[in-house]
């Protein structure tokens, strides 16, 4: 069963695409490969719509089926040896370069910290410290139990607070 | 947020994810982009993409966008129902013979493409700075039965949880192309096919077939090839993307 109509799945789409998008870069998909992802994201929440409990909000759903994407993403590439990405360049940039550099020693400082912890902890952190969304919605999303969530967000922070502090 | 849970994270903690969320936004153009496959892949008109403006938007400014924006998506939708039903009856008798034939090539060639180096990317902002991967020398054509371009997709019948399988498929196939594993590109298209022959991402199947004839220097059914994908998804958003390999082969 699809969206009720398209015009509901547009604003949907409108709504979350930076969020999903976000989500799964969080979660490790390169820029190169996340325009696919995003995609398979919203295709299969088209599909899925009917599994969809209209009294949750939508974005833990959404993000729901991203950590699964991601998880595929994962799986099929995680015998690969990385292959350094190209920085992205921000042409008009309107900011200082001192900004701009401080900028992306954050966003690399975080993911060095995120890179520590196993795909099922990174889902759960993210949603809850980076994108807010409280532990029962974040339970039904994954649809694992309470204590689980719980389990790995704890796991997870102290990983992250050990990375930040610049503990082995 | 709740007594329960344990671990603070550090006070840096909200302005990294303030600047990381700053770096990692969407490039210009992405949302409209994504958004048209995201039509083009269920079968969606102008009820989707005029909702958000994507189909008008400036900064898509692409004539794909125009041809879903307009009546004539609606009406394409509306019209596939009855063709693929005939269309793919047809197919399909000569597709389960393709497929137990490929099975053999698959089995024969073996599957390597899952776990390659990814080198190559697919949108156009990417394509340009991507790293170029050389093909070596053009092996000789190999018999290799390719399903042929399949009629619009029933994306309504295609089971949810094939789309992660065929990304896989269709990823490895990428990859081999670009970095010259050409009889490994084969195999994962020809398995695509026979698995998926009406897919939710057959049109992205034809697309790299196309490529992959270029490469293997198999340039007249290339093109015989991309005509025919024409004729058949002459909106797909596809066809930028063979118009330029096939110019770039000129």
């Amino acid at each position: 069963m699809g969206f009720p109509d398209d015009t509901a799945f547009a604003a949907a789409y409108d709504t979350e695409f930076e969020a999903v998008w976000l989500y799964l870069r969080r979660l490790g998909v390169p820029e190169a490969d996340v325009e696919d992802a995003v995609h398979d994201v919203f295709v299969v929440a088209h599909r899925r719509y009917g599994t969809y409990d209209r009294a949750r909000p939508l974005r833990p759903w959404l993000l729901g089926i991203a950590f699964r994407i991601a998880a595929q993403w994962r799986r099929r590439h995680r015998l690969e040896v990385p292959v350094a990405q190209p920085e992205r360049e921000f042409p008009d940039d309107a900011r200082a370069p001192d900004e701009v550099v401080a900028s992306r020693q954050a966003s690399r400082r975080l993911h060095a910290a995120l890179a520590r912890l196993d795909i099922d902890q990174r889902a759960v952190v993210v949603m809850h410290d980076l994108n807010g969304i409280p532990v029962p919605e974040i339970a039904s999303a994954l649809d694992v139990p309470l204590n689980t969530v719980y389990s790995r967000l704890r796991l997870g922070r102290a990983k992250i607070t050990a990375a930040l502090r610049g503990e082995p | 947020m709740s007594e329960r849970l344990p671990g603070e994270l550090p006070e840096e903690w909200e302005d990294l994810g303030r600047a990381d969320a700053s770096e990692l936004a969407p490039p210009a153009g992405a949302k409209d982009r994504v958004q048209r496959r995201v039509a083009v892949t269920l079968g969606l008109g102008a009820g989707f993409l005029a909702a958000t403006g994507a189909g008008s938007s400036a900064a898509a400014g692409s004539s794909a966008a125009a041809g879903l924006g307009g009546a004539g998506a609606a009406g394409g939708a509306g019209a596939a129902g009855g063709g693929t039903g005939a269309a793919a009856t047809g197919l399909a008798g000569s597709l389960l013979v393709k497929k137990l034939l490929v099975m053999g090539v698959v089995a024969a060639v073996g599957v390597g493409g899952g776990t390659a180096a990814y080198l190559e990317v697919r949108s156009e902002r990417a394509r340009s700075r991507a790293p170029v991967v050389t093909p070596p020398p053009a092996p000789a054509p190999v018999a290799r039965p390719v399903a042929p371009p399949v009629p619009e997709p029933a994306p309504a019948e295609a089971p949810v949880d094939t789309l992660g399988e065929e990304r896989g498929l269709l990823d490895g196939a990428r990859q081999d192309i670009a970095r010259g594993k050409l009889p490994e590109a084969g195999a994962l298209l020809d398995r695509h096919a026979a698995e998926f022959p009406s897919g939710q991402l057959a049109e992205e199947r034809e697309a790299l077939v196309i490529r992959l004839l270029l490469r293997e220097g198999r340039e007249r059914e290339a093109r015989s090839r991309a005509q025919r994908f024409r004729q058949l998804h002459p909106r797909s958003i596809q066809l930028p993307g063979i118009d330029d390999a096939l110019r770039e082969r000129r």
